[in-house]
């Protein structure tokens, strides 16, 4: 366990060396969000559309979906495996007395409170000079906000460490695998626009989806949007995706460990 | 001889052809998903303040397009000044006996861009399609006009990112965030209060790179007229020969400091 703390440590320390990535990420966030509330200020402005909730409810939702997507949307798990499979290197891990998946997690781990501390609270203290955050619903919903986004992370995590395991056969195209995911994460979690907004077809196929854990559902819980029981179900089926995902990757990693072994004759 | 350049950095890629395929899908892929979204903002609200989902499209479009045709010739030059000049391999390009911008523009032409002008170019066209528009041949020639100049601010302001490296050494920051706060303009910027709209028209002028050539092309009457798009000629011409300029002071003053 102490060995992969100072891992999540190092990854965490490494990332301070980097200002102009930090000042660079509260920029484009900032930025990011401010173009979004505009844009959602002007449509409810305009339109007569009813989209369920209030306005202050809707920048309330970005700027939460903002500071998610800073911790769970980020490639450089992909890129650190498909790095390693390509240098050959994930080889030397194998003898290791550690395993490949939790270093990973922790060093992610590591970036995430690097990100929370210096990039999502400027980004939200800037924010909240320009806009309003509304107050959590009630505390029950602020812990299970809490609770429900923490938890995702592993979603998050479980996917981008499959996509990276799959450049064993998609070898030199992790860029496009990359954009490719962060697309797909950012539009079917609901990071982008509220999953309610899309057409009925579109929200059935992301309602079944996992990836809404990270965004939908904890934020929906927080503005108030869902409540009572239904806090109790979302916080049941997500732990169930937490199982299976972590059985389907160990068994990607089982079948991939096995075509390294291949490869190496 | 610039031209020539060019064309041999094209060849070279070219040879490559099915990376440059890969290149295309993947650019193809961030597309789709940005259309995706506004296509869903569209289905629930009708119209983006009154834009239809092909305006809409056409401005994202035309951006795209705008940007990647000046960024094929001018960002790799740019982003690399500083590494040349770390590495004292400036001097190369200074000492040979052309024009030494040209030179160390031309031997960078970034043909990865190419997929971004095809894509854009292809999707503008498809939405023209789509929009009412009364074409004039004025109009038309106009609107080409205004296009030559919007490329000529853009690549102003990479040339200008650039440029401040002989002073900075290090010019990929604002390079990134030119690249980052493009965004800006992918939605009509009506929808930005008043005070943004002036920022974005006169200080920082990205909505004359897409925004107003667009207004003037189908959204009549709007704040664009014939004077606007010769305007935006005009300013591209004036901006990128300051900023042309900017970039042989720095030139002036990096050799000052050698000796």
């Amino acid at each position: 366990m102490a060995r992969y703390c100072y891992m999540a440590y190092l990854s965490f320390k490494s990332s301070i060396a980097y200002k102009a990535e930090v000042w660079f990420g509260i920029f484009t966030s900032v930025l990011t969000l401010s173009i979004q509330i505009f844009l959602w200020k002007a449509l409810f402005q305009y339109g007569e559309s009813n989209v369920g909730v209030s306005f202050d409810q809707m920048i309330t939702y970005f700027i939460l979906s903002t500071a998610l997507s800073l911790c769970l949307i980020n490639s450089s798990v992909l890129d650190e495996i498909a790095k390693d499979i390509r240098e050959g290197t994930i080889a030397n891990y194998l003898a290791k007395p550690y395993k490949y998946k939790i270093s990973l997690l922790s060093k992610s781990l590591g970036r995430i409170f690097f990100s929370l501390l210096f990039v999502i609270m400027p980004m939200i203290i800037i924010s909240s000079i320009f806009f309003t955050i509304q107050a959590p619903h009630s505390l029950v919903s602020l812990l299970a906000t809490i609770l429900i986004s923490i938890c995702s992370f592993y979603i998050f995590f479980s996917i981008y460490y499959i996509a990276g395991l799959s450049t064993f056969w998609f070898m030199g195209m992790q860029g496009a695998i990359g954009l490719l995911i962060e697309n797909i994460l950012r539009l079917l979690s609901g990071a982008l626009i509220p999953i309610w907004i899309f057409p009925k077809w579109l929200y059935t196929i992301a309602s079944y989806l996992p990836v809404r854990y990270g965004f939908d559902v904890p934020i929906s819980i927080y503005i108030g949007r869902t409540a009572g029981s239904d806090i109790v179900k979302g916080i049941a089926v997500q732990f169930i995706w937490i199982l299976s995902l972590i059985i389907v990757d160990n068994i990607v990693w089982r079948i991939s460990i096995r075509k390294l072994v291949i490869q190496g004759g | 001889m610039f031209m020539h350049l060019v064309w041999l950095n094209v060849k070279a890629r070219l040879q490559y052809g099915r990376s440059f395929v890969y290149e295309i899908l993947t650019s193809m892929v961030g597309y789709i998903f940005e259309f995706l979204a506004v296509w869903i903002i569209i289905n629930q609200f009708n119209s983006i303040i009154g834009w239809s989902f092909f305006e809409i499209l056409f401005l994202h479009a035309l951006g795209y397009f705008v940007r990647a045709t000046a960024s094929a010739f001018l960002w790799r030059p740019m982003w690399l000044m500083s590494d040349y000049m770390q590495r004292g391999q400036l001097d190369k390009f200074l000492l040979s006996p052309v024009n030494s911008f040209m030179y160390i523009v031309g031997s960078n032409f970034m043909t990865y861009a190419l997929s971004h002008v095809i894509l854009g170019g292809m999707v503008a066209i498809i939405s023209i399609f789509f929009i009412p528009i009364d074409w004039t041949l004025l109009k038309a020639l106009l609107f080409i006009c205004s296009l030559i100049g919007a490329m000529f601010i853009y690549g102003g302001f990479i040339v200008f990112s650039g440029a401040i490296s002989f002073w900075t050494v290090r010019s990929s920051f604002l390079l990134r965030v030119l690249t980052e706060a493009w965004s800006v303009i992918n939605y009509p910027i009506t929808i930005y209060p008043r005070g943004i709209q002036i920022l974005l028209t006169f200080f920082i002028p990205f909505a004359l790179l897409n925004y107003y050539p667009t207004v003037y092309l189908f959204r009549q009457p709007g704040n664009s007229n014939s004077w606007t798009m010769i305007l935006i000629l005009a300013a591209g011409l004036s901006f990128f020969t300051l900023v042309y300029k900017l970039w042989w002071y720095g030139v002036r003053k990096y050799q000052g400091a050698g000796s």
